[in-house]
């Protein structure tokens, strides 16, 4: 007999309290860990699509409400208000490389809203570096038909040969786009030119992605823009802060549920752990009079308590990732979450935070496991026969 | 330097901190090594209190106890432990085996304890000793009374202890299993360990060298 025997025997041998122990811990981090990666995967699909985005400035209309800026990572619709001449002053200015302007609109597949962007065909291909999955790519800035990405694709059951309905018109799809990872995987595309005919607008885009030669220049290459006309200039960063602000707000409302449910949580184990142990008195006093000194006593203890806190934290890191993933589209129904999702906007699969998650069930086992053990041990061992 | 095993001074034992139970009041006895003694006395009368404080498994309100000339109560909680393990063994009145543990590891637990590990076999000597070989992998709940006291009574000797102190060992036992009980003892007894039992058996206690008499807490003649 020796402590690992005598730790192991005693949980197997007592089936329903080890289920029903581990049961508590399991639920508690579950909860812990579902609330709080749903909190980090907004931000990191954030962070990602304005990466994807590509620019290094974006040009829009000076806006009175500066969480319109967030369209332009949400794939959202922006008015359409910057003259086309804009563009080609802007790619004239000394050290920029590319201005590529986008008109964001409102459409609709199969009566589900999505977004159409009007594009300079040539121009848009070489900047976001797309390459088609099927079918042929526009040939002409002029030419009535439309590209989707491959998520549309997917989710329509749609594909080269197949129209799309605009303002009672039938637009042939040509091609579909490979997987960007981006939001224009869940876009409709069609030249600048048509898009403004099709939806009766003048010669205007919505906002224009600016790439630079020098970052460090950026204040130059702003008041340079800004000269041109009166609009708002905002490096990729400021933009990513200013949906990040927004966002942060939502993510603490869930790392406050999270904290709740981590306190939830610790209560539960202690519970658990401190009825388990005081039950047990009995048989720390049994140990003791046989002649265990009390840090064998601890040692089995910590052990036990050890044991159930990596189990259930493995456990309920398991069962909250999967929570998490079966959560993640209602969160994204939300109305203002919903437009961040992507198709794949599930939950990232995190070493630190299942390091976090047993570190902390197994912390907050053993402490409230030793606690009563401590008290027990410090009784003589009739004290703790007797039950007192 | 005396050869009593065990010596108390004076012992005072008080229950509770609202109703007081005074269950000793002033106990002194001495125990020659390799006797064999009995604590006898009705019930509620403080028998079970004397062992208890005898094998350290307890602290007395006040009063002495001395195991081999060394006063336990100046020992610190390992030392008393390793007391416990190395030099004395005890069957309680009400068995205390350990519940999800079979029945020979309630033995082995206790060998855990000791400095010196006991071969593994001897805990399957000791079954076979107390008569229950085939019992070995049965949980105490499985076991009958008088089964559970043979299993208390092969632990209590699984560390091989110089001083057996034994809380009505055959109080649970028909007479044919009390007599098997007392064999070992006996035979306990003549390897020269020294024995102290807490009995209501007459049988019993005509064997022994010496009787203490319990009544109120106090010793009555000897
Ligand atoms: N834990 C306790 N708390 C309070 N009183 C106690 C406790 N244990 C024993 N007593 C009291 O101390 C007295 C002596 O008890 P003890 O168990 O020593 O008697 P005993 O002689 O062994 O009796 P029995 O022959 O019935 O086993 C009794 O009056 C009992 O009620
Ligand atoms: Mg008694």
């Amino acid at each position: 007999m020796n402590i690992l025997k005598l730790v192991s025997k005693n949980i197997l041998r007592r089936k329903g309290r080890f289920v029903f122990t581990l049961l508590g811990i399991t639920i508690g981090m579950a909860a812990f860990v579902a609330l709080l990666s749903m909190g980090n995967n907004l931000r990191s699909e954030v962070s990602h699509q304005a990466d994807a985005l590509g620019a290094n400035l974006i040009v829009m209309a000076r806006a009175d409400c500066p969480f319109i800026n967030m369209a332009v990572l949400t794939g959202d619709h922006l008015p359409e208000s910057i003259p086309r001449e804009i563009v080609g002053q802007i790619a004239a200015i000394d050290g920029i490389t590319g201005a590529v302007p986008y008109l964001t609109l409102a459409s609709s597949v199969q009566e589900t809203p999505v977004t159409l962007i009007g594009i300079l065909p040539d121009e848009m291909k070489a900047h976001r570096e797309w390459s088609v999955a099927e079918g042929i790519y526009f040939a002409d800035v002029n030419e009535q038909s439309i590209i989707i990405g491959n998520s549309i694709s997917v989710r329509f059951e749609m594909g080269v040969g197949d129209v799309i309905t605009l303002r009672g018109q039938d637009y042939p799809i040509v091609a579909v786009l490979d997987e960007t990872n981006s939001n224009d995987d869940i876009a409709i595309f069609m030249p600048l030119n048509t898009a403004q005919e099709v939806f009766g607008l003048g010669d205007y885009v919505s906002f224009i992605a600016v790439t630079v030669d020098d970052v460090t220049q950026t204040d130059r290459y702003i008041s340079a823009i800004t000269n041109i006309a009166n609009l708002s200039v905002s490096t990729n960063e400021e933009l990513l802060n200013s949906v990040l602000m927004i966002l942060g707000s939502l993510e603490i409302t869930l790392q406050l549920i999270a904290s709740v449910a981590l306190i939830a949580a610790a209560f539960g184990i202690i519970n658990t752990m401190m009825t388990a142990i005081y039950e047990r008195r009995r048989e720390i006093g049994i140990l003791r009079a046989m002649g265990g000194k009390s840090n064998v006593i601890f040692r089995v203890f910590i052990l036990e308590s050890g044991l159930y806190g990596l189990l259930g934290g493995l456990l309920g890191f398991a069962v909250g990732f999967v929570v998490s993933r079966l959560a993640a589209p209602l969160i994204q129904q939300n109305e203002f979450v919903a437009v961040l999702g992507t198709p794949d906007t599930a939950v990232t699969f995190s070493f630190s935070l299942l390091f976090i998650v047993l570190g902390l069930s197994v912390l907050i086992s053993i402490v409230s496991g030793l606690y009563p053990a401590f008290k027990a041990s410090r009784l003589t061992p009739m004290e703790a026969i007797r039950n007192v | 330097m005396s050869d009593y095993i065990i010596r108390t001074q004076n012992l005072q034992k008080t229950y509770g901190n609202k109703v007081k139970t005074h269950a000793l009041q002033g106990v002194s006895l001495e125990i020659p090594r390799g006797s064999f003694s009995c604590i006898v006395g009705t019930s509620g009368h403080g028998k079970s209190t004397l062992l208890q404080l005898i094998g350290g498994l307890d602290r007395p309100t006040s009063g002495n106890v001395f195991i081999e000339n060394t006063d336990i109560s100046t020992l610190n909680d390992n030392a008393l432990s390793e007391l416990r393990s190395e030099k004395i063994g005890f069957v309680f009145q009400f068995f205390n085996l350990l519940e999800n543990l079979t029945a020979i590891e309630n033995i082995q637990t206790a060998m855990m304890f000791k400095k010196t590990k006991p071969a593994n076999k001897r805990a399957l000597e000791l079954i076979d000793m107390v008569g229950l070989s085939d019992k070995a992998n049965f949980k105490p709940s499985e076991l009958s009374g008088g089964q559970m006291q043979r299993i208390a009574l092969a632990r209590a000797l699984a560390n091989d202890p110089d001083i057996l102190l034994m809380d009505e060992p055959t109080g649970n036992l028909d007479s044919q299993s009390e007599k098997d009980v007392m064999e070992h003892i006996l035979s306990i007894h003549k390897a020269g360990k020294t024995i102290v039992i807490v009995t209501h058996n007459n049988d019993i206690a005509d064997k022994a060298d010496l009787i203490f008499e319990m009544r109120d807490g106090k010793l009555v003649g000897k």
